[in-house]
């Protein structure tokens, strides 16, 4: 899996990957090409190399050196197919020498200038060979021509060339003829001189890709304020982690990101909570930031410690099914079976389900949850869900949005101030209640009064019913209670 | 005086009014007289006039000539197939049928086929980038009536091509020409009023008495006959973004108040309308004005048709210099002079 597969997935991802100030096309594909990490040592790796890279940053003594390299980095073009022609001994022409020798001429300028801030982050391999042989005035000039000076012959034909009267097409073109065959000679000359430096050319390359990258994370890290995870084994947790796309989106409106705390035990652990308060932007950016941690990111966070998996599963239903004809209910069962069966095939994931089973009858919804639960728990499988239902007992641990704190509100709730009245943190929760605020929420927003009286009036009839049918059947859990 | 004029500018373009007007003759006598002159030019066209082959009639293309230490950009299959040695010093990322954009200085004189970007916008892009490899002039060899280069907002200036291919009837091919002239030199409107107007890139507008610019909510000309009420509910000047065609000069002539129409346009490359259309409305009263106008240096005549009829030459010359007030010259005549 590439990174670019997992922007595809992972909402949110490409806000991140867009947000990196990289400088040349090549780094970008490059990124884009990057793989999923398995390892925590490889995590590591690429997690010391951005922290290393923010020390430099936060160095102001270096901040002219580090534009400096930038805008060098913005010259890199990228001329992977020269490279392989000379990787594979073929003849060059011009325009890949001269696309090799400008690369070697930036790369060599960008070496002095991180030498000149000790900056060892990314070593290159020195290419001044390479630039010896397309340079043989030593003019470190980024053009190319097969130069007079590779040969007294070359250089010979030219003054002869030159020397002729115009009009004397029929010598000229001989001495053209013959002219074009040296030139081609040499060329292959230089060609195979340099295929014997195209495996330091290529890693040079390669360097100067990861050196943009690193720049341009280290620089993210900096302006988002995130925060270099540690790895572990165990519960994955984060500490007041955020929704960097989001926190845009609300500071665009004057509003302000509550972070939360989450934390994800080798079990399934259920989130309960009201409607609007937030519980499927906790999924998302817990995807968004177990992935970008799987990439070698630091992630958004004041801090955290997370443990490695061997995928994201989000399920958020906004997936477009419905295209492929498949009702939402099927598509989400057809997803959640994909998953156990990854699951019982023994990969570790990390399984995020929004609101499971929600769009069928609450009584075998209820039983889905419950499966559900019970399956993952019972594999050891990292899984956060979130259920509006009632009386889930099956083996969990259980989260609540505090939510909605109505003893400050003055004035009228409307869509637009709700969310201050919002706690959107987690807290531990022992019972098998879930908050009933529906109605109440529906009222704060001024939807009808006639029609939440009915709704009420519902209500309770069907808690009346339920106690009622739960006394006949011998107090069957599983009963919705109102707190 | 005619290089002199040239090596003034930053940048010119060559454009021919039809194939066969003479405009590689002229491209090549300008770079034969520019090679001396102690300045660096540049040399590039647009659209891929350097085909080897004439794609209307067939017959072979003449190559360019370039000069020792003149830069010049092709793409990369004319750069391959280049007779001269050259420089590399500069490789496009954009692509064009032909390949990327080579940019190289050459080393020897020779002959090349010129190829260059495909739209006005990269010509210009290019144009811009020439500052780097300390270029004075850039000379833009315009393809066949793609005027377009000739816009100001490509290029400072630019010389006409114009000759017999287009008509062998003197006093025809006089007017034909001086249409384009015309258009070339309309005048300007206000600078503060240009600086308002050039962001707006669709729709017809008004400019009222204060000099506010004023949306009609007319998406284009097209639907300007249409919402014949609200086209001057501003007043009697309008701003046409796009291009103006033969109905709508039409239309605005058949107007109560032709007589007190300004038509703002953005420059002349964007007046489509043909020349009876646009002398008629003139006539009435109307005027035009641009955001940017253009300069003509020259016109550059041949008096041979590819049919083998040929023009007088002086007469022709004499013709043009008269109608137009701008020095015509016939290029293959000025050389052996």
């Amino acid at each position: 899996m590439t990174l670019t597969t997992a922007i595809e997935e992972i909402k949110g991802l490409r806000f991140m990957t867009d947000n990196l100030e990289l400088q040349s096309g090549w780094a970008k594909r490059m990124l884009h090409a990057s793989p999923y990490l398995h390892t925590a040592e490889e995590i590591n790796r690429e997690l010391e190399k951005t922290e290393e890279m923010t020390r430099i940053l936060r160095d102001a003594s270096l901040s002219s050196v580090i534009d400096r390299i930038c805008l060098k980095l913005a010259q890199v073009k990228d001329i992977r197919g020269s490279i392989a022609r000379a990787r594979d001994s073929q003849n060059l022409d011009d325009l890949e020498l001269f696309e090799i020798k400008v690369f070697a001429l930036l790369v060599a300028d960008i070496r002095q200038l991180l030498e000149s801030g000790g900056i060892r982050i990314v070593p290159f391999p020195d290419l001044e060979p390479v630039i010896a042989i397309l340079d043989p005035e030593g003019m470190r000039i980024p053009h190319f021509y097969v130069y007079d000076a590779y040969s007294p012959e070359l250089s010979a034909i030219r003054k002869k060339m030159k020397a002729l009267a115009e009009g004397a097409e029929k010598e000229l073109e001989a001495l053209r003829h013959e002219h074009t065959l040296l030139e081609d000679r040499i060329r292959e000359q230089l060609s195979s001189r340099l295929h014997t430096h195209a495996e330091a050319i290529q890693e040079a390359f390669q360097k100067v890709g990861e050196l943009d990258i690193v720049i341009a994370k280290g620089k993210q890290v900096l302006s988002m304020r995130l925060c270099r995870p540690r790895v572990s084994q165990g519960t994955t947790r984060f500490k007041k982690i955020f929704n960097p796309q989001v926190r845009e989106a609300l500071a665009k409106e004057g509003k302000r990101f509550q972070p939360v705390d989450v934390s994800i035990a080798p079990k399934a652990t259920l989130i309960s909570g009201a409607n609007m308060t937030g519980k499927s932007v906790i999924l998302k950016t817990v995807a968004l930031a177990q992935t970008l941690f799987q990439f070698g990111f630091h992630v958004p966070a004041e801090e955290a410690e997370i443990a490695p998996v061997d995928g994201v599963r989000l399920c958020t239903g906004d997936e477009q099914d419905e295209l492929q004809g498949l009702s939402s209910y099927a598509s989400e069962m057809l997803r959640v079976n994909s998953i156990a069966q990854e699951v019982k095939g023994g990969a570790n994931l990390l399984v995020l389900v929004d609101e499971l089973a929600r769009t069928t009858n609450p009584n075998e919804g209820r039983a889905i949850v419950n499966a559900v639960l019970d399956f993952l728990s019972a594999h050891g499988t990292r899984s956060l869900i979130t259920s509006h239902y009632g009386g889930i007992e099956a083996d969990c641990l259980r989260m609540r949005v505090r939510g909605f704190v109505s003893e400050n509100v003055t004035g009228r709730l409307t869509i637009d101030n709700i969310n201050e009245h919002i706690d959107y943190s987690l807290v531990e929760d022992s019972g098998d209640t879930v908050p009933q605020e529906a109605i109440r929420i529906a009222r704060l927003l001024g939807v009808d009064n006639d029609l939440l009286d009915s709704a009420e009036h519902y209500l309770e009839e069907n808690i009346t019913n339920t106690r009622g049918q739960a006394k006949a059947e011998n107090a069957a859990p599983g009963e919705i209670t109102n707190k | 005086m005619f290089i002199e004029d040239i090596l003034r500018h930053r940048s010119v373009a060559i454009v021919g009014l039809a194939k066969n007007t003479g405009k590689t003759e002229c491209l090549n006598y300008i770079l034969r007289h520019v090679k001396d002159a102690g300045r660096r030019v540049a040399l590039t066209s647009i659209g891929i006039d350097g085909e080897s082959l004439d794609q209307v009639s067939q017959t072979p293309k003449p190559e360019i000539k370039v000069y020792e230490d003149m830069v010049f950009v092709t793409s990369e299959k004319h750069y391959r197939e280049k007779r001269l040695i050259a420089e590399v010093m500069d490789i496009s990322t954009e692509q064009t049928s032909l390949g990327r954009l080579v940019t190289a200085r050459a080393v020897s004189p020779g002959k090349v086929l010129l190829s260059g970007p495909a739209k006005a916008e990269s010509a210009r892009r290019l144009i811009e980038g020439m500052r780097r490899h300390s270029v004075d002039t850039t000379i833009v060899d315009g393809a066949l009536s793609r005027l377009s280069i000739g816009s100001p907002t490509v290029t400072d200036a630019m010389i006409l091509a114009t000759g017999a291919a287009l008509s062998c009837n003197i006093p025809q091919l006089t007017r034909m020409t001086k249409y384009v002239y015309d258009r070339i030199r309309l005048p300007q409107v206000a600078p503060d009023l240009a600086e308002r107007l050039a962001p707006i890139e669709s729709g017809v507008w008004a400019v009222d008495k204060d000099g506010e610019v004023r949306d009609l909510g007319i998406p284009s000309i097209f639907m300007a006959a249409g919402h014949k009420e609200r086209l001057f509910q501003y007043g009697n000047t309008l701003y046409v973004a796009g291009v103006v065609s033969d109905n709508f000069m039409r239309f605005l002539r058949q107007q109560k108040n032709a007589a007190e129409l300004t038509l703002v346009i953005r420059d002349f490359t964007k007046m489509f309308a043909t020349m009876e259309a646009y002398y008629a409305y003139l006539k009435k009263g109307g005027r035009v004005e641009v955001l940017h106008s253009s300069k003509l240096l020259a016109v550059c005549v041949n008096p041979l048709a590819p049919n083998g009829y040929r023009l007088d030459s002086d007469e022709l010359r004499e013709a043009i210099q008269t109608s137009l007030g701008v020095p015509a010259y016939d290029v293959r005549k000025m050389d052996f002079n």
